[in-house]
């Protein structure tokens, strides 16, 4: 590998678990005057983890700029090749290069301390040492505590490294005694507390052997790159927050009052360890410090988790922080809208190296003081030439010398105890690693891959509560509304007496997405009265109150949602879209810039925020917010349209006027409300209500009214030959056509559709069609039946599959006994003031005979 | 923790008395504290290991010189 003459240099300090919600107060009473300097010389922001928030995971897609179905690195653990049994994740599970690969094939100088996961350590351009390096078993000692060569990387290097750990038995009360002050000695030698204080031990060691690792480094060694993960906040965190203030009511006073600094501590002793490195990496080097996952550490701690393989995520809030510094970057700013996924291609970035096509992250380029110029390739993967500092292959079958580690994640509630049979292993294996994967691909919109791995999941256990959840929201989001039924009535089968609000809250759910606001209203409600529910609940609650339009109410539920959990984005999302609606256009403003503050890739949350603004006449401000939301959701097309008036009349800006113009003229697509079914569904009877409600309806009158329809068919007679020519359809912008349900697929898809899909029993639908074809109403075509069933379900599962088409099944018969509420529906669905009163009046109860006749 | 306990009544004669190791409760870490040396890194490891050496040697030495009283 060449060597760089000159470069930048860039440090990446890994903090698990760091969250600014515990950072914050120390900052300002002065406890961390490190990272206030880097924050002072820097850009700080909230950095968005993924999901599921698993440490091996996470950290893998910081280094490679992957999702976890991409990486491979899919979970605590692996299976050993040679034996079957489980061991902890190495680097033969990680499928991608990662950052400290390319830059060794770049030649720079590169080190990695604890990265995880980086067993056994790759051999790249610099010092490497794997997060198991300075792992301890419960009897070793600092005479007997060995280290496996596989370690460390080059082995030229292994005794110097080898010293640089720190056994937690060589730590004494002076090391100990600052994390916990309020104890006395006697306590030290009280059986109940032993373990606690060595797990600080253990934890202080560990992060303190890779600190060491990386002064050294900093202090012998060449570098361009440096990544040192610490794990200490993390584990400290799952073992100390508990007794972190204010006391909770489930921890007694004793134990309190001894352990309630530890948390303070280890972020105070992170700060020490920084500023030790700030000073060996001096100011020529960008600095980039940044957790995976938050914590949480306020009312939101669990007083006991579940049993659950994932548990003590549960614990890990969705923010992590970053910061940056250095060289180019901006100083004293704040940076929205980070993810995981930037890190990579913001550190390519920094060394000017090209950002890969298949990394689905962004360079931070709002850190930077200029834009930068980015580069692009297709991909770092695939080329075999040249040195990419990568393990050899062949040496999968290395023994394993970690079982310590093992036993750690054990211990942590990661990895659960098993029994040796290496058949149930392997099966438990494959089966959270494909849980996992599910869920990557539903957090990545994958919904079609996610749902099918979940399925599969739950063949395999049909038991499985948390697959069927994770299922139910999938079909949720997929719009199978069927599919969603089945696995509620699973659910409620199988846990209904001991979970029905969080049952309720699902089904209210369902019947949100149904557009039926007023059912899910009363499950809503029966959620949120229990004593279990959550900000998720008065969250949801409050979106049906929107779909509603009862703003007060919706208003209500979102500050509830609030008080429970602060950072929850959707909650101030919906609170502004209440005031907006309200006219409380100050409240509206606040409450869109803290949902955006909280969650900068928000779309909706842009939107909302510009659209308070504009109404609030702030136009400058309005056109950054709509432009934001454009960046976000580029077919944002009523973003479009009120930039295209601000730019053109309130806020003059020509050059923009003209680029959004242009884009409207080439992407913006035709909207039109289609009115389908099949014939005798009562399709005439909704094009009759919509025309009541004021949509503009699309007909030639060319087919009149008649004895089969005295109200009149509505109907447009190129229709008829859409087959043909669908050509015209891109001209109806805003109009509502009626399409027979057959002649559906032969829709422009240049065009936007909302269907209203009318279902009526077909047995009705025939005997009226045989009527009007003046035949006995009482006998038709068995196999007639069968074909417009068949064709029913194949389009049905057409539309919900096309992006461009919204679908709203409405049913004849509940338009006829319950009209209000169908129409109350159709007024959400179609997303405008239409008159309600009207469209009532249209709704003829007497057209309803055919059902009578039949069953006459 | 019996070994902490040992190192406890060990490193206190050699300057560091409980009271110099500031509480976090109350203000920072003591800036010449053994948590201090401890994230100063490699060489603050080296220097506590020296230290820790020096005391054990001490320690070593007066129990030598009150045995032979005896």
């Amino acid at each position: 590998m060449a060597q760089k003459n000159k470069s930048p240099k860039v440090v990446v300090l890994g903090w698990d678990a760091a969250d600014w919600k515990f950072i914050t107060p120390l900052l300002d009473q002065g406890f961390m005057p490190a990272l206030q300097r880097v924050i002072d010389n820097g850009v700080m922001g909230n950095i968005l983890t993924l999901d599921p928030p698993l440490s091996p995971i996470l950290w893998t897609s910081i280094g490679t700029g992957k999702y976890g179905d991409e990486h491979g690195i899919l979970s605590f653990i692996e299976p050993d090749p040679e034996t079957g049994k489980r061991r902890p994740i190495s680097v033969h599970s990680r499928k991608v290069r990662a950052v400290w690969n390319i830059l060794t094939k770049e030649g720079y100088k590169t080190h990695l301390c604890g990265w995880w996961p980086s067993y056994p350590a790759e051999p790249i351009n610099g010092i490497n040492v794997s997060n198991h390096f300075a792992d301890v078993t419960q009897d070793s000692t600092p005479e007997n505590w060995n280290l496996s060569e596989m370690h460390i990387h080059p082995k030229s290097e292994y005794e110097t490294l080898k010293d640089l750990r720190i056994h937690p038995r060589e730590l004494t009360w002076a090391h100990i005694a600052p994390f916990v002050p309020e104890a006395s000695t006697e306590k030290l030698m009280d059986d109940k507390y032993k373990e606690l204080f060595g797990q600080i031990a253990v934890t202080l060691a560990k992060c303190s052997s890779f600190h060491n690792v990386a002064t050294h480094i900093l202090e012998t060694q060449e570098w361009d790159f440096i990544g040192l993960y610490l794990d200490a906040i993390d584990k400290a965190s799952h073992e100390f927050m508990k007794y972190h203030p204010p006391k909770q009511k489930h921890i007694s006073k004793e134990d309190y009052d001894i352990f309630k600094d530890v948390m303070k501590g280890f972020y105070m002793y992170h700060d020490m360890m920084l500023d030790k490195i700030l000073e060996l990496i001096g100011e020529d080097a960008n600095l980039i410090i940044l957790s995976d996952h938050g914590f949480y550490s306020d009312h939101r701690r669990l007083e006991a988790l579940p049993k659950d393989s994932m548990a003590p995520a549960f614990e890990h809030s969705p923010f992590g922080m970053i910061c940056i510094s250095g060289p180019g970057i901006k100083k004293d700013e704040r940076i929205y809208g980070s993810s995981l996924l930037d890190v990579t291609p913001t550190i390519l970035q920094l060394f000017n190296l090209p950002v890969a096509k298949d990394m689905p992250g962004k360079v931070l380029v709002q850190a930077f003081e200029k834009t930068p110029d980015i580069k692009y390739i297709d991909t770092y993967e695939g080329d075999t030439e040249g040195d990419w500092g990568e393990l050899d292959p062949s040496s999968k079958d290395d023994v394993w010398g970690a079982q310590e580690a093992l036993e750690q994640l054990i211990a942590l509630g990661y990895v659960e105890a098993l029994d040796e049979d290496v058949e149930n292993m392997k099966k438990q294996m494959a089966f959270e690693n494909k849980y996992h994967e599910a869920r990557i691909k539903y957090s990545k919109g994958d919904y079609d891959d996610a749902l099918r791995l979940f399925e599969e999941l739950l063949e395999q256990q049909p038991g499985s509560g948390k697959i069927m959840v994770r299922l139910l929201n999938g079909y949720l989001e997929n719009k199978n509304i069927d599919g969603a039924r089945d696995v509620l009535a699973k659910l409620r089968a199988n846990f209904g007496t001991r979970n029905t609000p969080y049952l309720d809250l699902l089904e209210g759910k369902l019947l949100m997405q149904e557009t039926k606001p007023k059912k899910a209203l009363v499950l809503l409600n029966s959620a949120a009265a229990s004593e279990t529910a959550t900000a998720e609940t008065y969250t949801i609650l409050g979106k049906n109150f929107l779909l509603l339009r009862e703003w007060a109410a919706a208003k209500k539920a979102f500050k509830k949602a609030i008080s429970l959990d602060a950072e929850n984005a959707a909650a101030y999302h919906g609170m502004c879209i209440a005031n907006l609606r309200m006219g409380k256009l100050e409240e509206a403003i606040e409450c869109g810039i803290t949902a955006v503050g909280i969650r900068f890739w928000f779309p909706n949350a842009h939107y909302h925020l510009a659209e308070s603004l504009l109404a609030g006449q702030l136009y400058e401000h309005a056109a950054n917010a709509f432009e934001i939301a454009l960046q976000q959701q580029p077919g944002f097309g009523l973003a479009r349209k009120h930039l295209i008036e601000i730019y053109s009349k309130h806020y003059k800006n020509q050059d923009r006027l003209k680029h959004h113009q242009e884009i409207m003229k080439t992407v913006m697509r035709p909207k039109i409300t289609i009115v389908s079914g099949l014939p005798r569904s009562g399709t005439s009877m909704m094009m009759q209500m919509l025309q009541a409600g004021g949509m503009d309806i699309l007909t030639d009158n060319i087919r009149q009214n008649d004895d089969n329809n005295p109200k009149g068919y509505l109907e447009y007679e190129a229709v008829k030959s859409l087959l043909k020519d669908n050509s015209w359809l891109k001209d109806q912008d805003g109009k509502t056509i009626k399409v027979i349900m057959q002649l559906l697929g032969a829709l422009d898809m240049k065009c936007d559709y909302k269907i209203i899909f009318m279902e009526r029993d077909i047995e009705e639908v025939l005997a009226s069609q045989q009527k009007m074809l003046g035949k006995d109403g009482k006998t038709y075509d068995a196999k007639l039946k069968a074909t417009f069933e068949a064709q029913k379900e194949k389009n049905k599962s057409w539309m919900l599959s096309q992006p461009n088409i919204e679908v709203l099944f409405v049913n004849y018969a509940d338009v006829v006994n319950n009209p209000q509420e169908q129409i109350e529906r159709l007024g959400i669905f179609l997303d405008r003031e239409v008159d309600k009163a009207a469209m009532l009046k249209a709704v003829d109860a007497s057209l309803y005979r055919n059902k009578n006749e039949v069953s006459a | 923790m019996e070994v902490f306990f040992l190192h406890y009544i060990l490193l206190y004669p050699i300057g560091m008395s409980k009271k110099q190791e500031v509480h976090i409760g109350e203000l920072v870490f003591s800036e010449h504290g053994s948590l201090a040396l401890l994230a100063q890194g490699a060489s603050g490891l080296r220097t506590w290991r020296k230290i820790k050496a020096e005391a054990l040697k001490k320690q070593s030495t007066v129990k030598k010189k009150n045995g032979s009283k005896k």
